[in-house]
């Protein structure tokens, strides 16, 4: 844990408030047996959250699901807690049910005050709408700060009453990028994180299902309802066409990173600049009109 | 004076030793109870010594002729000394039976010395080495003692000095053999030793009177006995696995401690060949430490390849593996195991290796999850998807789409149900399969498959240690085996073949179970097979662990390929002493670096015999022996070899020019060696 030359004290010292993490987990599916189990993401998340506390960092760890009732999901949550969780809340739910709220409410409930606070899910859910989402607008409606493709939380600090993250995030091909978020912060997960450690049967088996009643009423999901839903199907690949006659080209084409034609790179612009670029953009690609 | 001194020193010796055992006993009695008939397992320990513990030290003939006389010397010798000299029944023939006895057992204590002189290095040195000059001091101060007994000296001959002398040396004798035998001494394996052939927990090793062994070269072949134990998973208060030495049940206990630090373990053990950090003695001695708590800085064999003596102390109730390193033993020493049996196959003392190992793998990986390597990622796609590889279930049958293969499901009834494996996901096991297609459809087998819905038999996840995905996948098959009506499951692959046919059992599926090499040779017996003769070059073959050790199975796949017309050259390590290809007990998927392949060294020796083909049985040891580089020999699975040499169609009775029936009609016992 590094010091600072600002006034910056590391979690873990002695005085200093444990650090707060909610990690939201859903239920996975297989890809081939759509078999219930941990969705890859929100273990990604756990596993973060859980490295958090193992360099002798106090954790307070909560983890939360919310969902309907089911043996599948019972399973796959069961899942998590073969991780070396005691215990894990879940908030029952109907299939219905919109979990926007839901977890809005649990979160604000669960206010810790002045300690540092973290929620990590994974980016995107495996099953339901899938979008992506729940991450960005929990954080709308808390009024906190979100961060996508996060792959590592570097350290936790306090500058001049304010708590703070140093945080990795993912960006494409390899690409890293150090940013420093206000806390409470919602952190998306990215699959680039480590690899969560194996779930074991122990612990799974022992491990507790917490029931927690949500907060207020459960709402219908709207758009959920709204949306006509069907079976995805695999979109077919475009062949590369390699001409190449030798082992080294044929590897370079295999390598190669697939050409992104255009494009501006802005830097050292303000942010309306920046946003105006942006429309201009999404009004180009016709995406908005 | 010595009249008056012999009966204190027997007695007291005898008294220490009874104190000695008290204390050994309740040591072992700290394990997890294990419930054993006592009176029985006493009344079979002598014929279980005589017969199935002498069949092993046996194949060393010096060794064991050197054990009988000692040990056999000496349990006369002390059971007459206290009748001659502790109780003073010196009338008659007993003196003259005593001088007999300590002369046999001090004739068998000059072989001890003379293997002492130059030991190899699979033998401990340290305490052992004075064993030989003990067992010397004992027969030899006894047998001095009986002369005045028996009138060959008089009785107040010689001087006092010598008296003290004689007296010093049988004080010596009586405490290696008594009060060492119960504290810890070398002579420990004989207490030991006989309480662990009483009380063994796998009675069914043994032989008896009824089913005495047809001369087979295994002890282990009697159905089930190789079967790893069960688990029973709906008591949630029972350990997943073995955490701490005190998790072991107390007849396993028993058993390490009966380890004669022999090293024909270690000998064999093709991990500890390779130099990855396991030594089946080394393991056994460790669990020794752990019962009561010490370091094993005096431990005086070889080491764990790589892992220096002294750095590795465990506790009674402390944990086996920490995962820093440093307690007992390491983890990647548990997972070095192929469980390939070749230890337990050659333990004189029938000691369980495998089973501790496996024991203390399913605490690492149901406890702790710490499986290494790829083994999380395997264990996690035989819970999606029931394979190890995380193939589509439904891309099992893939392989065959051309062949229409009958599904059980559309018939119901069959004779023969055809195991396919995991292999039939895998290319070059496609090939074999294909090939035992040929050769079924060949003998008009009434067979069928269970096409998409077989699942993995459970090997790979028991051996991992994951007992419950083990167990999911056992019920799971027996459930669909159960819907069904055939005779006998044929596989190409020992390991479905051990798990459906001997571990199956204890979860509610019996099975009549064939191995396809055995399932070939039935089928040549009847004659339903013609084959022409054999045209390829010369030809080794390869046992694969879970048919030859784990089943006893080594005539079959010879037999076939002697009705091939090939006369087998056999490797230096072959039958009940094969090496292990490496491919066994989820070895692949944690692999643990050593120095050398295993396979690399099967591969030699194949080699050595100058063999252009190796023949194998085994999916997993043509992927093994397959995957050395360079290799000097090509790898075909026996049924490609005789679907290869299958004549065809409707040419039975006129069979065209040479080979023709020749070679079906060789019987087996002319060729196989
Ligand atoms: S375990 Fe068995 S084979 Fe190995 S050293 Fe001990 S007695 Fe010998
Ligand atoms: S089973 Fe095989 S690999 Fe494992 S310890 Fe025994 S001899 Fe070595």
């Amino acid at each position: 844990m590094s010091h600072d030359d600002r006034t910056a004290h590391s979690v873990g010292e002695a005085g200093n408030p444990a650090l707060r993490i909610d990690v939201l987990v859903s239920v996975g599916r297989h890809g081939l047996t759509e078999r219930a189990r941990r969705a890859d993401l929100d273990a990604r998340a756990l596993e973060l959250a859980l490295q958090l506390g193992e360099d002798g960092r106090r954790l307070n760890l909560e983890v939360c699901h919310a969902g309907a009732p089911g043996d599948d999901t019972e399973a796959a949550l069961r899942d998590y807690l073969g991780m070396g969780l005691e215990r894990l809340n879940w908030i029952h739910t109907r299939e219905s049910s919109d979990v926007l709220p839901v977890l809005r409410d649990y979160l604000r409930q669960r206010d810790s005050g002045s300690e540092p606070r973290l929620v990590l899910c994974g980016m995107r859910a495996e099953e339901g709408e899938g979008s992506g989402v729940v991450p960005v607008a929990l954080a709308e409606q808390l009024g906190w700060a979100s961060v996508p493709g996060i792959v590592a939380v570097e350290t936790v600090e306090r500058a001049s009453d304010q708590w703070y993250a140093q945080v990795l995030q993912a960006l494409p091909r390899g690409q890293r990028r150090r940013l420093r978020v206000r806390l409470p912060a919602i952190l998306g997960v990215d699959v680039a994180a480590p690899t969560p450690r194996q779930s074991a049967f122990g612990p799974a088996r022992r491990g507790i299902l917490e029931p927690v009643a949500a907060a207020g009423d459960l709402q219908p999901d709207a758009s959920l309802a709204a949306w006509p839903l069907m079976p995805a199907k695999p979109r077919p690949k475009r062949l590369k066409i390699v001409t190449a006659s030798n082992a080294r080209d044929r590897f370079k084409a295999a390598a190669a990173k697939a050409d992104s034609g255009g494009g501006k790179l802005l830097t050292d612009v303000t942010p309306q600049q920046g946003a105006e670029a942006i429309v201009a953009l999404l009004k180009e690609e016709g995406v908005l009109r | 004076m010595l009249e008056t001194l012999l009966p204190i020193l027997i007695f007291a010796a005898l008294a220490l030793a009874v104190i000695g055992a008290g204390r050994r006993v309740r040591l072992w009695r700290k394990g997890r109870p294990s419930p054993v008939p006592i009176l029985k397992g006493l009344a079979a320990m002598p014929r279980r010594y005589l017969v199935d513990l002498h069949h092993v030290v046996g194949r060393d003939k010096v060794m064991s002729n050197t054990h009988v006389a000692t040990a056999g010397g000496f349990v006369a010798a002390a059971v007459l000394m206290i009748l001659v000299h502790g109780l003073g029944l010196a009338e008659g023939v007993l003196g003259w039976l005593l001088l007999a006895a300590s002369t046999c057992m001090f004739v068998g204590s000059l072989f001890v010395a003379r293997r002492r002189r130059n030991p190899p290095a699979r033998l401990s040195k340290g305490p052992w080495m004075r064993l030989p000059k003990s067992l010397m001091a004992f027969s030899l101060s006894v047998f001095l003692i009986t002369l005045p007994t028996v009138g060959l000296l008089p009785e107040d001959f010689g001087s006092w000095i010598l008296t003290i002398v004689l007296a010093a040396v049988l004080v010596w004798g009586l405490g290696e053999m008594f009060f060492g035998m119960t504290w810890g001494g070398p002579m420990k394996h004989a207490f030991a030793g006989a309480l662990h052939l009483a009380f063994h927990r796998r009675p069914e090793r043994f032989s008896t009177r009824q089913s005495d062994r047809e001369g087979k070269g295994s002890v282990a072949t009697a159905r089930g006995s190789t079967a790893l134990k069960a688990l029973d998973l709906d008591d949630h208060d029972a350990p997943l696995g073995v955490a701490k030495p005190e998790d072991f049940t107390w007849n396993q206990r028993l058993g390490f401690d009966a380890c004669v630090q022999c090293g024909r373990c270690e000998a064999v053990c093709p991990a500890f060949a390779a130099g990855q950090p396991l030594n089946p003695k080394k393991l056994i001695q460790d669990m020794v430490l752990g019962m009561t708590g010490n370091s094993d800085a005096e431990f005086a064999g070889s080491p764990y390849p790589g892992k220096p003596l002294g750095e590795h102390q465990g506790q009674p109730g402390g944990p086996i593996v920490v995962e820093a390193g440093g307690a007992l033993l390491d983890a990647d020493t548990l997972w070095s195991c192929t469980t390939c049996r070749a230890c337990v196959e050659e333990c004189p003392m029938m000691i369980e290796h495998v089973d501790a190992i496996v024991d203390m793998r399913r605490h690492l990986t149901l406890e702790l999850g710490q499986t290494p390597g790829k083994g999380a990622e395997v264990i996690d796609n035989l819970i999606a998807t029931d394979n190890p590889n995380g193939y589509a279930p439904a891309a099992r049958m893939h392989w065959a789409a051309d062949l229409n293969l009958p599904l059980i499901r559309d018939l119901g009834q069959v004779d023969v149900l055809l195991w396919l494996g995991d292999g039939a996901f895998d290319m070059r096991n496609q090939r074999t399969l294909r090939a035992l297609v040929k050769v079924l459809r060949a003998a008009e087998v009434d067979f069928a498959v269970l096409g998409d819905e077989e699942r993995d038999s459970g090997d790979v996840a028991r051996r991992l240690g994951d007992e419950a995905t083990f167990q999911r996948l056992a019920r799971a098959n027996i459930a669909t085996l159960a819907q069904y009506d055939f005779q006998t499951i044929v596989t190409c692959d020992p390991h479905s073949f051990h798990v459906l046919g001997n571990e199956y059992g204890a979860l509610g599926g019996d099975y009549r179970v064939r191995h396809h090499s055995t399932f070939i040779s039935e089928l040549l017996d009847e004659e339903r097979l013609a084959l022409g003769g054999w045209k390829g070059g010369s030809v080794t073959y390869h046992d694969p662990c879970y048919l030859g050790r784990y089943n006893g199975e080594y005539e079959a796949p010879r037999k076939v390929l002697g009705a091939l017309g090939i006369e087998v050259k056999e490797m230096q390590r072959s039958g009940f002493r094969s090496r292990c290809c490496g491919g066994g007990g989820g070895a692949p998927t944690t692999d643990v670096p050593g120095e050398r392949r295993i396979p690399d060294m099967r591969m030699q020796d194949v080699g050595e015999t100058g063999a252009e083909l190796v023949a194998v049985g085994c999916p997993q040891c043509t992927a093994m022996l397959e995957g050395v580089v360079d290799a000097t020999a090509e790898v075909r699975d026996i049924a490609e070899l005789v679907a290869d040499a299958l004549l065809a169609e409707g040419s039975v009775a006129s069979s065209p020019g040479a080979g023709g029936r020749k070679g079906a009609g060789i019987p087996a016992e002319e060729v196989s060696a």
